[in-house]
């Protein structure tokens, strides 16, 4: 019985087992292989991680450089700007001596020097951005006009007239290619070869099934000794 | 019925990512559906020196919002647990004692069990002890260290920055 299990059990593993070893002796010497540094692009690769088309929003030019939105992301030039909410690029404008760069869902203040000061949230969503008669920030959602106070720490809905709306333009097409160039290089062979070690790279019946391997190894590890105790006791 | 507990094993996780009080709620409830204004600290110079050696890294904003009455102060902080920000309203009364902690947006996959006042309870009373640390040991969850620790970081950030609004 104990043989049988022994034998079964390690017949059921075996690719398994094998296929444990070898990524596992890759992941071991990840820095000896550069494994970090090896990149896959390829369609199959970015499908199944999920690695979506940049999806360029419009832009707006402020101070010689593009503010502009990549898939959720926000840009300013080359700089992200940590927004709290993942939301698309809706428009940019400059008041005073502050950037204020509206999304979907929140205004985010900025130095001109790109320094991140606050974020205002809107409940609705933002469509458009401006400037009221008195200068005042104006934003268009789709429910209704909102003035943004001074110190950009609360709305109210518009009492003055007068709005201009900002209207962003498309990004050049030279620009985005750069972009691409930057941004969009693949994974790397380290997080493939992990996820395929851990199982991951099947979801979670990936996991469990390598969880289900590291069990049989424990239990082919005792069995084995069981028949190691009992071949000695026999001889 | 095995089927239908494996689907919710998959996309448990996935709908935890989410929003449950917006901050504006939060607050109106917080002050009895009276909120104050809001009021701004600038985290500038030493201040700034503080909060980032309670963060254990750069704060990315150079102010921060929190709404004052009779004493009370009511601070909403986003801090990264893993990837993404968790966004905490929390509370502190006028003898610089914890009140309330309350998450108000979890947006990672994992760790949202920090959501619930079983943990959140325990910030109750916690006050600041001169090094910036917290007055009492908090328990962390186990599998959500990341988290747990972030919302220790928004609560000793809240508690300085009560004390040091007024600078």
């Amino acid at each position: 019985m104990l043989h049988k299990l022994h034998r079964y059990m390690g017949l059921i593993s075996f690719v398994a087992l094998f296929w444990l070893a070898i990524s596992g002796l890759f992941l071991n010497h990840t820095q000896t292989f550069k494994l970090s540094e090896r990149r896959i692009d390829n369609a199959f690769v970015a499908k199944f991680y999920g690695i979506h088309k940049l999806m360029f929003t419009q832009a707006i030019r402020l101070g010689g450089e593009w503010i502009f939105g990549i898939n959720n992301d926000i840009y300013w030039g080359d700089k992200k700007i940590p927004a709290k909410h993942d939301a698309a690029f809706v428009s940019a404008i400059q008041k005073d001596n502050l950037v204020i760069i509206a999304t979907k869902k929140e205004l985010l203040i900025l130095t001109q020097a790109g320094e991140y000061i606050d974020n205002l949230g809107i409940k609705n969503e933002i469509q458009k951005l401006g400037l009221d008669g008195r200068h005042n920030v104006v934003v268009e959602t789709k429910d209704n006009c909102l003035t943004i106070n001074q110190e950009y720490t609360a709305s109210a809905h518009c009492s003055e007239g007068g709005q201009v709306w900002v209207q962003p333009h498309a990004l050049a097409d030279e620009f985005k290619d750069r972009f691409k160039e930057k941004w969009q290089n693949g994974i790397s062979l380290e997080r493939i070869l992990l996820d395929a070690h851990s199982g991951r790279i099947l979801g979670i019946m990936g996991v469990y099934l390598i969880d289900i391997v590291a069990i049989f190894m424990v239990v082919i590890g005792f069995s084995g000794f069981l028949i190691w105790l009992k071949t000695k006791a026999g001889s | 019925m095995n089927k239908k507990w494996l689907l919710l094993v998959l996309f448990v996780p996935a709908l935890q990512a989410k929003t449950y009080i917006q901050p504006e709620d939060h607050i109106r409830a917080a002050f009895a559906g009276h909120p104050p204004a809001a009021s701004v600290l600038w985290i500038t110079n030493q201040i700034k020196e503080d909060i980032n050696k309670i963060l254990g890294h750069s704060y990315h904003k150079l102010r921060v919002k929190f709404w004052e009455k009779s004493g009370k102060t009511l601070w909403i902080l986003d801090e990264i647990g893993r990837e993404k920000y968790i966004t905490t309203g929390i509370m502190v009364n006028h003898r610089s004692q914890v009140e309330d902690v309350t998450v108000l947006a979890f947006r990672e996959s994992r760790g949202w069990e920090v959501k619930y006042e079983f943990f959140t309870s325990q910030f109750n009373g916690v006050t600041q002890k001169p090094n910036m640390a917290l007055s009492k040991n908090v328990d962390a969850i186990t599998g959500a260290t990341l988290s747990t620790n972030a919302l220790k970081r928004q609560v000793r950030m809240a508690l300085y920055l009560h004390a040091n609004r007024k600078k």
